[in-house]
């Protein structure tokens, strides 16, 4: 995913720099990526590896009595409400992600387009909220959603409707609205850049050939911009599938996910192989799609050629 | 002449500034193009050359004026419906689509049907001969072809207009000059009206049927490449098209259409085609290198003649550049071909006489 994204924001470095021989010597090169190496095994495959093997155990902090086990793995495909968790936070976090990049993509549209010397004013707004404590705007949404807040009482008070609102907070709508509100920022900024990166000639180009200007949206600002859309939806998706405090706060019962059970597993059940083990099942479905798109981009790369 | 196909009627362009202010891209003026003719806007960069293109598109609005495509008036017709298509400056080809799929992407838009939009693409592509590359995204054509690909996906619109943004800008001379060729041919072979935008003067004079040469914002001279290329009607026109001597000098009568001018001690006779100058007036006499003959002396001509001190010269190959300077200070280009075997041949520092007709010698006022 790290080279999607590197794609969307340096394109024309990117393509440039792969086929180039390195100037600098193979000695030192090695001495430049070393740290680089070392910290990469130490705070990633370490802990990754610890983890894995934390699945085949059945005592989490008696290091000394190790004992093999698949039991964990028998009691997580016998227990179905694990699988329906994890469905039901894959499902949310998809939802999370499309409602975002939709959200986000005509305030993106807005900045690149149409914001003109206002643009950096523009982005410093969208970005400001984020400076604030996320705890805070998660909270805050209590305040809206709930059953005598924001909402209900102005929906209330323009007789849109007559009893107290149909209750919003503590539902799996309460996290996602939340989620969406959270993400915005996140997803337009990579949108925003995709679509400045298009030539406005090919817009003028497009109408030239009679495109109207839906049209020229639809073949090809819209194609265009994807490789921003698909970054700002792994954005969201991702740190989505492991969130654990907006549905701890605003999801109430129904709208627990996978996060929060891990967070159990750890904290109060201290089952800690439990936990790790469904810690790595939320990590395969991150890998799955990532792994597509990055397969996708190399493939569309490699078919676009290097004859620039 | 044949049909106008385009009439821009006092058209202007006016910009703001970042700091407020405003800015004339564009003065009012009327400009007429007829049909089937290769126009050339000439002129160098920020004339309102492609301000004036951009407007026939239909990218820009004109800040007054009507401009006409076939006598309808297209200040309300957005570029999407407008009978003209553009080549642009850097082809602005769809990055994401096939080469059959760009050319394609104007028949699409119309709604053509599917077969016969096949058809027509193949035949676009055969005519700029880029047939066995329809599969190919743009970033793997030479620059030379995706000019060409920027060609079909306008002509196979069979547009009434096509207009050109600097098309040979991004190429090399020798695959421009290639091109310019092929071009000229093209346009003859399909007949369709050209507005091409260069500020490459050798280009306008080599495929345009006429030439506007623009200058901040103004036509100055609107005309064939023969006309502008004799009798530029401005100082910036002269000097703009080719190499030109431009001489100080003062009226000193004018009877019918010949003036008598004073330069230095010598006075000239040349063709009058100016109006509203007067005895006494400054004027500037402008003169091509290749009109002037090198002499070495007065040899009791009735032609107009200058004396003057061979400074310079500089062997071409088909021609030899002389400089030459005259009694004022100021010095002359001539240019003489290498044909003849028995020229006169002066070596520097000899005293010479620089000979020219009546006709080719013109008075500019400004």
């Amino acid at each position: 995913m790290s080279d999607y994204v590197n794609q969307v924001t340096h394109p024309v470095t990117n393509s440039r720099t792969t086929n180039k021989e390195s100037a600098i010597p193979r000695s030192l090169l090695g001495s430049l990526i070393g740290p680089t190496w070392i910290w990469l095994v130490l705070f990633m495959l370490l802990p990754m590896l610890l983890m894995f093997l934390m699945t085949f155990r059945t005592e989490a902090f008696n290091w000394r009595e190790w004992e093999f086990t698949f039991e964990n793995y028998r009691k997580f495909i016998e227990t179905p409400s694990y699988h329906r968790l994890l469905l039901r936070s894959v499902w949310m976090a998809f939802v999370v992600a499309a409602l975002s990049v939709v959200a986000a993509y005509p305030v993106a549209y807005v900045v690149a387009f149409q914001a003109g010397r206002w643009r950096n004013l523009m982005i410093m707004l969208l970005i400001v909220p984020a400076m604030s404590s996320f705890l805070l705007r998660v909270l805050a949404w209590r305040i809206i959603l709930g059953s005598s807040g924001l909402l209900s009482t102005v929906l209330l008070g323009l007789g849109i409707i007559d009893e107290a609102a149909p209750i919003l907070l503590y539902t799996p709508t309460a996290v996602i609205i939340t989620l969406v509100y959270v993400w915005l920022p996140f997803a337009a900024l990579p949108i925003a850049v995709a679509l400045n990166q298009i030539e406005p000639n090919l817009l003028e180009a497009a109408s030239d050939l009679g495109a109207k200007p839906y049209a020229t949206f639809l073949r090809i600002t819209l194609p265009l911009s994807m490789p921003g859309v698909i970054a700002a939806f792994l954005f969201v998706f991702i740190p989505t599938l492991g969130e654990y405090v907006t549905p701890a706060l605003v999801g109430g019962p129904e709208g627990v996910m996978i996060g929060n059970i891990i967070w159990d597993q750890f904290s109060r059940a201290l089952n800690w192989p439990m936990g790790a083990l469904l810690s790595m099942a939320m990590l395969l479905i991150v890998l799955i799609p990532a792994g597509f798109i990055s397969l996708y981009s190399k493939i569309s790369r490699e078919r676009a050629g290097n004859y620039d | 002449m044949s049909d106008t196909i385009i009439e821009l009627r006092n058209i202007s362009k006016q910009y703001r500034n970042p700091d407020g202010g405003m800015v004339d891209a564009l003065y009012p003026a009327d400009l007429s193009i007829y049909a089937g003719e290769f126009f050339t806007l000439l002129g160098p960069s920020g004339c309102g050359k492609s301000t004036t293109l951009r407007i026939m598109a239909g990218f820009e609005a004109a800040t007054s004026g009507d401009i006409l495509i076939k006598n309808q008036s297209m200040l309300k017709v957005p570029a999407y419906h407008r009978p003209v298509n553009m080549v642009f400056q850097d082809y602005a080809l769809f990055p994401h689509l096939t080469i059959a799929k760009n050319v394609e992407f104007g028949l699409e838009m119309k709604k053509v049907p599917k077969s016969e939009r096949e058809d027509r693409v193949q035949a676009a592509l055969d005519m700029v001969q880029l047939n066995g590359l329809e599969r190919r995204k743009p970033n793997q054509l030479s620059g030379g072809q995706r000019q060409r690909v920027a060609l079909a996906r306008a002509l196979v619109n069979e547009p009434s207009v096509l207009l050109l943004d600097e098309p040979l800008g991004a190429l090399d001379l020798k695959l421009r000059r290639a091109m310019q060729a092929e071009l000229k041919q093209l346009q003859q072979q399909v007949g369709i009206t050209f507005v091409y935008v260069t500020h490459d003067q050798e280009e306008a004079l080599a495929m345009s049927d006429r030439i506007a040469v623009m200058d901040g914002g103004r036509y100055l001279q609107v005309d064939t490449p023969q006309e502008i290329y004799e009798h530029p009607s401005t100082r910036f026109v002269a000097d703009f098209i080719g190499e030109t001597n431009f001489i100080s000098a003062t009226l000193n009568s004018h009877v019918a259409d010949l003036a008598n001018v004073q330069i230095g001690s010598q006075a000239v006779g040349v063709v009058y085609r100016a109006n509203g100058i007067y005895p006494g007036d400054e004027v500037t006499l402008a003169i091509r290198p290749e009109k002037l003959r090198l002499e070495q002396n007065a040899n009791g001509t009735e032609l107009p003649q200058l004396t003057g001190t061979l400074e310079q010269a500089m062997y071409l190959g088909t021609d030899t550049r002389f400089v030459v300077r005259m009694e004022t200070g100021e010095s002359l280009v001539v240019r003489e071909q290498n044909q003849m075997v028995n020229d006169f041949r002066p070596t520097i520092g000899d005293a010479v006489q620089v000979q020219f007709t009546a006709e080719d010698a013109r008075i500019l006022t400004d």
